[in-house]
């Protein structure tokens, strides 16, 4: 069996600082991670190959400096790392980024399984992993809470609103998963750093069979032209008195508000 | 009889054949040799060879001939470390003094017969010295019951829990006391043989001889023989056994200390050099950084392991033992060393880990403060800490380390705090403050390095503050890094991740070498002690100064008021154990608590050298640990017994500590305070800000 497993390399959202007075968020001067629910993604595709003997193979698509993220996967457990990568790798939409993945996962491929984090960090649109899937014109399963190997298909568990569904997916298929399917192993900086380089890959777009000039900003389908703060209107009010009092009128605010209704 | 009055002398070897004279030497050799022979194999047990052991000793006398010199002299003839806990120390002492005078007292009867007057006819055990040595002597061998008597009683009757001690230990004090008492019976039977006009010096062989006398009737004789054969027959054979009796540790514990006597308290082993593996473009493959299993340690840290006794004076003073929690330095050593010689013996290295193996538990790597007071008590030199961060190198390595461990590592690598707070709020302390930067002063005396805790923890930022409006009023030349600032890594190391820990302090080094600094201002002791035992091995050169050291010298030169506060109460000063037991920084906190409360200033119980941890240390401000009391209490409750209305401390993690500890405990009257908080409240209120 063959995984690649989608990562991303982000900004990290501790450190992404929202400026009130220019209303400007600073992402830019962050410093990169990898994608946490990635994280997940990569540990089930390396517990998976635990099970059945796969090759895993993590695929990235971002700047030049993503090749640390890369290789943090693999130091993870991944058996190489490919990223994708050139002077466009800052300013993709999602679909770009999808077209790069899949044009990844043909080059690097054939792949059995894809696996993702189910969001990105930064971007919490969750469009890639499905759209790498109909680019590929595979099945897709999102939000996968669990993850069992099968001959030529695999078994998964969905977990939505109170109920669990429980799926067999033909293979090759797309699967993105949620933070509830593991726990992802901690690597430390000298597991890290023992990675070799060699087994991180880097590939232009033209490598995995992408128009360059298809993936410009002013290509893209999607742009983001502007981020502002949302108000989010508050009520405050302050009760004093006794206690047994102060109590009853909170209970009676929340009633009026319906909040808990 | 003697007839005439000759000068008091003792006569050798009355009523024995004369061949005794000579016969003891080929029975001293027997015994010297089966000695040698059960050393070696002594030895032998923690995988070191006596070659090994003979060069690494000469290796440490050629380093650094005072120090080894100077440790071996404090220690090993001081008892410096043993004379610690009262009870241990008396009984210790009784038993280890007596015994080093009766052995130099029988040495000189033997120098004297077969050297001073063979060769040159010249008896010194004669008459005023003589008497003097019979006195001593005498007074030995009843020091050495009493002291026997003491350790048996604290053994068998008091039982402390941290006493430890292998079966042989029963034996060596059947050995001890029998020593003493025939040892005092042949001198009783001699004074019977042989009465002499003098005999009263030897006032217990004299008593002794009055009893004997009637019981002996025409039997003196033989039954003085049968003594004397009993006696040094068995100083032979204790000769030649002493390396298989718990009697082991008068020769292991000597070569112990001086092969680590040259080990800095709270000095940690560096297992990779990874600014210089990058320098040489070198291969991590290989690179480990923890130990898995005692036998793969270097062999001067397996004969450390195996030079423990069991004498468990590390446990009594140990913090994370006293509330609660899975963890005694003394077993910790106790297991490794077992686990070392199972190992050595099978001639195998395991596979799996201690952890695996039940040797130990992971818990009780991650239980320990790192705070050295166990070290600091150690007669044998063990180094308990460096050993569990060993231990916990090997779990980081593995991925193995704890969720709340783990929050703290990816906090320092993320944010550069180990607070987990955003890297850009470092400088939000400061805010609305005037605090220059090396953009405002680049060339200052002192580039006051803040530390997480004072940039990041609510309560620690104070002490931060006072310490901008002490540094302001004295005029003292000084600047912050501001946001160029960033962690000193000191969790990580105590956590074990090495490699993290290198990154970081290659950055820090690199930056405060980039500003040119040359002298370094802290207020944080864990920093000041990464500064100073860590970052010296990846070439740090710069020096750094405590503030309790900086404030005690504007105290001293009235450059800071600091008045003694009439109206504040008795004061008591808590020791950090990084600045104090590892720093070595006792006096100028003292002297700034003295200037601030005067009179009024208390000692705790256990101070200086001795404190015991707030809790934080190690990293465990970060991460909690399962115990039944939480040491941050225990310490809190020495301080609230001391009476003291406030209590001085001169670290942000032991302020954060004590105080939240005041609450849990309901002890809120009692005020904690940083020694800079303290000082700057007695500026004059434009300058305290």
């Amino acid at each position: 069996m063959r995984i690649l497993v989608c990562v991303k390399h982000v900004p990290d959202t501790t450190e992404v600082r929202f400026d009130p007075a220019t209303a400007e968020l600073k992402v830019r001067q962050a410093p990169t991670k990898i994608n946490n629910y990635d994280e997940n993604a990569l540990e089930a595709g390396v517990v998976l190959r635990g099970a059945l003997g796969a090759e895993v193979v993590v695929g990235c698509v971002g700047p030049a400096e993503a090749s640390k993220t890369v290789k943090e996967a693999v130091a993870m457990g991944a058996d190489r790392g490919v990223l994708v990568t050139g002077p466009w790798a800052g300013e993709l939409d999602a679909a770009g980024t999808a077209r790069v993945l899949a044009g990844l996962a043909t080059a690097e491929g054939p792949f059995d399984l894809v696996l993702a984090g189910d969001v990105s960090e930064d971007g919490y649109h969750s469009l890639v992993p499905g759209l790498v899937a109909s680019y590929l014109s595979v099945p897709f399963v999102r939000g996968v809470s669990a993850l069992d190997g099968g001959t030529g298909t695999v078994a998964v568990d969905r977990a939505v609103d109170g109920a669990v569904e429980s799926y067999t997916v033909a293979l090759p298929a797309v699967l993105s998963v949620t933070t509830a399917i593991n726990t992802p192993r901690t690597v430390t900086k000298l597991q890290v750093m023992k990675v070799s380089m060699s087994k991180v890959a880097t590939r232009s777009a033209a490598d995995v069979g992408v128009d360059e000039a298809s993936l410009a900003p002013q290509a893209a389908a999607t742009r983001l032209v502007a981020v502002r703060p949302a108000a989010t209107p508050r009520r405050s009010e302050v009760v004093s008195g006794e206690p047994d009092d102060i109590v009853a009128t909170v209970i009676a605010r929340i009633d009026e508000a319906g909040v808990l209704a | 009889m003697t007839t005439y009055t000759p000068a008091p002398y003792r006569e050798y070897l009355p009523e024995l054949p004369s061949w005794f004279a000579w016969g003891i030497y080929p029975v001293f050799v027997v015994a010297l040799v089966v000695f040698c022979w059960l050393f070696a194999r002594r030895v032998h047990r923690s995988g070191t060879g006596v070659r090994e052991l003979g060069r690494g000793v000469v290796a440490a006398v050629k380093q650094d001939p005072t120090g080894v010199l100077g440790r071996v002299v404090a220690d090993v003839f001081g008892q410096v470390r043993v004379r610690r806990d009262r009870l241990g120390a008396t009984l210790h002492l009784l038993i280890f003094g007596s015994f080093g005078v009766l052995v130099i007292g029988t040495a000189l009867v033997a120098i004297e017969e077969d050297f001073t007057a063979r060769v040159f006819g010249w008896h010194f055990l004669r008459g005023g010295f003589y008497l003097a040595f019979e006195v001593v002597l005498d007074t030995a061998a009843l020091a050495l019951a009493v002291g026997t008597a003491l350790a048996m009683w604290r053994r068998y009757k008091m039982r402390p829990a941290h006493l430890g001690g292998r079966t042989s230990v029963h034996v060596v004090y059947g050995v001890l006391l029998y020593f003493a008492l025939s040892g005092l019976a042949l001198e009783g039977a001699r004074l019977v043989v042989r009465p002499v006009d003098w005999d009263r010096w030897s006032y217990v062989g004299w008593a002794l001889s009055k009893a004997l006398d009637p019981a002996f009737g025409a039997h003196a004789i033989g039954a003085y023989q049968v003594l004397w054969v009993a006696h040094a027959g068995a100083a032979f054979a204790l000769i030649a056994l002493i390396p298989i009796l718990m009697l082991d540790h008068v020769v292991i514990l000597p070569v112990a200390i001086a092969l680590q006597a040259r080990r800095e308290p709270g000095m940690l082993t560096t297992p990779f050099d990874l600014p210089a593996i990058m320098e040489a473009d070198g291969d991590l493959e290989g690179v480990n950084a923890g130990v898995a299993s005692p036998v793969k340690l270097g062999w001067e840290r397996r004969f450390m392991l195996d030079a423990c006794i069991d004498c468990g004076r590390c446990e009594a003073v140990c913090p994370a033992n006293a509330a609660g929690r899975p963890l005694s330095p003394r077993v910790l050593v106790q297991a490794l060393g077992s686990d070392l010689r199972a190992s050595v013996a099978a001639g195998t290295v395991p596979d799996d880990d201690v952890f695996a193996r039940e040797v130990l538990t992971e818990d009780t790597a991650w239980s320990c403060l790192t705070c050295g007071a166990c070290a600091r008590e150690c007669p044998a030199l063990v180094d308990q800490p460096g050993t569990v961060v060993q231990l916990r190198r090997h779990l980081v390595e593995e991925g193995r380390v704890p969720e709340r461990q783990a929050g703290v590592l990816e906090a320092v690598e993320r944010n550069q705090n180990p607070l987990g707070l955003p890297s850009y709020q470092r400088t939000q302390w400061a805010e609305g403050l005037d605090v220059p930067t090396l953009a405002d002063n680049p060339n200052p005396e002192y580039l006051y390095w803040i530390g997480c805790m004072a940039a990041y923890d609510q309560r620690a930022r104070s002490v931060a503050k006072a310490m901008v409006a002490i540094l302001t009023h004295a005029g003292v030349s000084f600047a912050v890094l501001g946001e160029e600032e960033s962690c000193c890594g000191e969790a990580q190391r105590k956590l074990g991740d090495e490699a993290g820990f290198q990154m970081r302090a290659m950055e820090t080094i690199a930056l405060l070498e980039g500003h040119e600094v040359v002298k370094v201002l802290t207020h944080c002791p864990h920093c000041l002690a990464t500064f100073t035992k860590d970052y010296p091995q990846f070439g740090a050169t710069f020096e750094v100064v405590h503030h309790s050291v900086l404030l005690a010298e504007l105290i001293a030169a009235g450059r800071v008021p600091a008045p003694a506060a009439s109206d504040g109460g008795t004061l008591t000063y808590h020791d950090p154990c990084n600045l104090g037991r590892l720093g070595g920084v006792f006096d100028a906190p003292r002297a700034v608590c003295a200037a601030v409360a005067g009179p009024q200033f208390v000692e705790l119980g256990r101070r200086a050298d001795a404190s015991f941890c707030c809790g934080a240390g190690g990293g465990n401000y970060f991460y909690r640990v399962d115990e039944e009391r939480s040491v941050s209490s225990l310490r809190l409750a020495e301080v609230v017994s001391s009476g003291a209305g406030t209590v001085a401390t001169a670290c942000p993690f032991c302020l954060g500590m004590l105080e939240d500890a005041t609450k849990s405990a309901s002890a809120e009257s009692l005020r904690v305070a940083d020694l800079a908080e303290l000082v700057a409240a007695t500026l004059p209120a434009a300058s305290a800000g």
